[in-house]
């Protein structure tokens, strides 16, 4: 804010307004204190102007004394609340009790200070989620051939079979489109962050 | 260390509410529920309404409590989130006053708030309702940008600065329309002003 000195009236005024809504510096007010103590008709723009003030704060209303219990009573499931930070955590120390298995694996021979880079140990690793990942593809694979096999005998059985069938992907796809469409309304309520820089938190 | 100091941030509390502590969202909303009430009062001039659309309001800001960016101040979110609120439910009341078939407000709003009666006597009833109602008046008849920032300012505290961030405006054009603003008041109000 830019040091201010109360030159005429007019200044003062704007001065007092600030003053009033705790905008001015402790210099800019000591100034304006220092005008208005030698000063009739600003001391009276003063008076004025917080009878104005209080007159404004008269029609004030008091929050309901139920609203707070309303709303916590009945705030509604957030997204965030789904996405728990435990989730991630556990994933890493999947990682970190899978890491250390694999180093003790790799070593348990060797005394420490013989072993070998590290490099050996992220070999073992990547060879460990390669077998597990094969073992995964190979299972998957087998499940949906089953599942394709199952499907492929009940549907060949008979027409009415088959209209059901794709009654029910017809139904599948609707809901997947409803929960998007809910989904694309829910972030068109959500509010924007402020993009302006001033009046930061201290 | 004054016992302000010694409160959590509104920036503490909501990352304990995030950690799972729903529960602190209360103080959140006891922080600001006053402040948003007059706010969303006098720019709808329905107490009841106020209430309903506070209440959305935090739960709105709730929902999207992991957006906030701790970096700006939480009453600037909460009274843009507010004012955006306020505009949109003036625009339904507009459209239910051209369509003559839609129910009231009154009839189609579920939340009984039931609010206790502020009489005061019969001289004080009368003379505070007079006043009051040139207060509301002089307000109400402001163009909506000034009246806007009038209610941000004396009825959600806002600083400038809060209010420059909400309304995305410059400082100085928020300082000289609320000089503006208040001139017009003033000058509405010169009756009242004397005692």
């Amino acid at each position: 804010m830019h040091n201010r000195q109360p030159k005429r009236h007019a200044d003062l005024l704007e001065l007092v307004y600030l003053e009033i809504d705790g905008e001015l510096s402790q210099r800019e007010t000591r100034a304006l204190n220092d005008h208005a103590s030698s000063c009739l008709e600003c001391r009276v723009i003063r008076r004025e102007m917080l009878v104005f003030n209080s007159v404004l704060d008269e029609i004030k209303i008091d929050a309901h004394p139920d609203l707070a219990r309303r709303v916590l009573e009945n705030l509604p499931p957030a997204a965030w609340e789904m996405r728990r930070p435990a989730s991630w955590r556990v994933a890493a120390i999947a990682f970190l009790g899978l890491f250390g298995a694999a180093y003790a694996l790799t070593f348990q021979s060797e005394p420490l200070g013989e072993a070998l880079p590290w490099i050996g140990t992220l070999a073992a690793m990547a060879e460990l989620f390669g077998s597990a990942a094969l073992a995964g593809a190979g299972l998957l694979a087998a499940s949906w051939s089953g599942v394709g096999l199952a499907l492929g005998e009940i549907l060949s059985r008979s027409t009415m079979g088959l209209v059901a069938f794709g009654v029910f992907v017809l139904g599948i796809d609707c809901l997947f489109l409803r929960y998007l469409w809910r989904l694309s309304r829910r972030e068109a309520l959500v509010p924007g962050r402020p993009s302006h820089p001033r009046g930061r938190s201290k | 260390m004054t016992q302000e100091s010694l409160e959590p941030s509104d920036a503490e509390v909501v990352a304990a509410v995030l950690r799972g502590d729903k529960e602190l969202f209360g103080e959140i909303v006891k922080r600001y529920q006053g402040r948003l009430v007059n706010f969303l009062y006098r720019l709808l001039y329905d107490q009841a309404e106020a209430h309903d659309l506070s209440q959305e309001v935090f739960f709105k800001t709730f929902q999207a409590l992991d957006r906030y960016d701790p970096q700006y101040k939480f009453s600037t979110w909460l009274f843009r989130v507010g004012r955006n609120a306020a505009i949109d439910r003036l625009r339904k009341r507009r459209l239910k006053l051209v369509s003559l078939d839609r129910p009231s407000r009154s009839q189609d709003s579920d939340s009984a708030w039931e609010f206790p009666s502020s009489e005061r006597g019969p001289y004080g009833e009368y003379r505070n309702r007079e006043r009051g109602g040139a207060i509301s008046e002089a307000i109400g008849s402001l163009p909506w940008e000034y009246r806007e920032l009038i209610v941000m300012r004396h009825y959600g505290e806002l600083s400038y600065a809060e209010i420059a961030e909400v309304k995305k405006l410059p400082l100085g054009t928020v300082k000289n329309k609320l000089f503006r603003a208040r001139q017009i008041l003033k000058e509405s109000l010169a009756d009242f002003m004397a005692d």
